[in-house]
């Protein structure tokens, strides 16, 4: 048999040829329990290891419940794009002035009325601090 | 010599043509200024808050002292962040074009009134000699400060409808051209079509007759804000609002309607 093919355990588990047997691993000897006295360090890294860990967590979790976007509320309002019907003949009025002069203004309008903010808080007054707060007797 | 006289004359004319430098307050500056006036009212309010919260504590006469020259501070301030304020809505006032000359003249009144009572405010500061002065100073707009934020809140709802009213004139001039163009042209529509544009054109009107309901149940409303407190009186203004809000919806539909009818003439039946 190849030597190098053998088994390792088999090569550890042969006694040495001299007879001579020493043993390779000491005896365990069971030593009575005694309670260690416990150190105060551990206690103060394991608290702030949790702080830095839940400082970690809030921060990712602020960060990802972060909006991507600022949220703009606006009023619903219906709009209704004229649609463009493609192969259906325009009628006479469709190229005339008073029709394209008309067309500008509806769209004047329209652009105005959705520029109009009725609750526009620039406007708003300033609130002030009232009363004094100043107890004189 | 010659050539002196024609660059003086040069000079002149440029001197004369150039702009006058005239400042015209505008809602604009007037809004920048107001923006500046709370700045400064802001300042001085942190420094009296300061000398108070000293003053309270320990009750020296130094802090006496600094919290009475504080709130003559605070107090003046707080008088002129006011009237910056009300230059301000005057100035929208001024620029305002849907409102007619005899509104516009009811809330400038309204302002001019409210003007003149800070100003006399502001007179009695200047003699307040002690804590107890102050307070009563601050006493007197603290009992007026109701009926200003109404006069305020008036004029805010004035503003809006004279925006509304404005684009109520384009609706209309809009409204009566898309009429004029269906009648001229009616000859040319088959009588389905006429019937549907005469149908259209009827409930763009009736919009337009909400819309002019709503603006008077404004106009009622605007002249009824009061309340005991101000949560009450901001209850009622943040009602009107909502009003102005629906009044403009009326117009937005009706738009809509006439973007339609539009869009029905251009083709053919």
């Amino acid at each position: 048999m190849d030597p190098e093919t053998q088994p390792q355990s088999t090569a550890i588990a042969t006694p040495p040829q001299d007879g001579a047997f020493q043993p390779v691993i000491e005896p365990s000897v069971e030593k009575p329990y005694t309670e260690k006295p416990k150190s105060k360090l551990v206690p103060i890294l394991l608290g702030i290891g949790i702080i830095l860990l839940g400082g970690i967590y809030g921060l990712l979790s602020a960060q990802m419940q972060k909006p991507k976007t600022t949220q703009v509320t606006t009023e619903p309002t219906p709009t209704v794009e004229p649609t463009i019907l493609i192969g259906q003949p325009l009628s006479s009025i469709a190229s005339s002035s008073a029709f394209t002069t008309l067309e500008t203004s509806i769209a004047s309008l329209s652009a105005s009325i959705n520029a109009l903010n009725v609750s526009d808080t620039t406007i708003n007054p300033p609130t002030l601090d009232l009363p004094l707060g100043l107890e004189v007797k | 010599m010659r050539g002196k006289t024609a660059l003086l004359c040069l000079l002149l004319t440029f001197f004369f043509l150039l702009p006058t430098g005239q400042v015209f307050a505008t809602s604009a500056t007037a809004y920048k200024d107001y923006l500046y006036q709370f700045d400064l009212y802001r300042t001085k309010q942190n420094n009296f808050k300061v000398a108070r919260t000293e003053y309270l504590k320990y009750k020296t006469l130094l802090s006496e002292t600094t919290a009475l020259d504080t709130v003559k501070a605070m107090l003046s301030q707080q008088d002129q962040l006011l009237r910056s304020y009300l230059l301000f809505l005057n100035e929208k006032l001024n620029e305002n074009t849907g409102l007619s000359s005899t509104e516009k003249n009811l809330y400038q009144t309204l302002i001019q009134n409210e003007v003149k009572f800070l100003e006399t405010h502001a007179a009695l500061i200047p003699s307040i000699g002690s804590l107890a002065d102050a307070t009563d100073v601050s006493k007197q707009l603290e009992s007026h400060y109701l009926v200003l934020q109404i006069s305020i809140r008036q004029t805010i709802i004035a503003l809006g409808q004279g925006d509304l009213a404005k684009l109520n004139n384009e609706f209309m001039t809009s409204y009566n051209a898309l009429q004029t163009l269906a009648k001229s042209n009616a000859s040319g529509f088959s009588p389905e079509k006429q019937g549907t544009i005469d149908r259209w054109l009827l409930q763009i009107n009736n919009k337009q007759s909400l819309f002019q309901q709503k603006m008077t149940q404004i106009t009622t409303a605007n002249s009824q804000i009061k309340g005991s407190t101000e949560s009450d009186m901001n209850t009622m203004f943040v009602g009107v609002q909502k009003n102005l809000g629906e009044a403009k919806q009326y117009l937005t539909e009706g738009k809509s309607y006439m973007q339609e009818l539009m869009n029905l003439l251009r083709y053919q039946n």
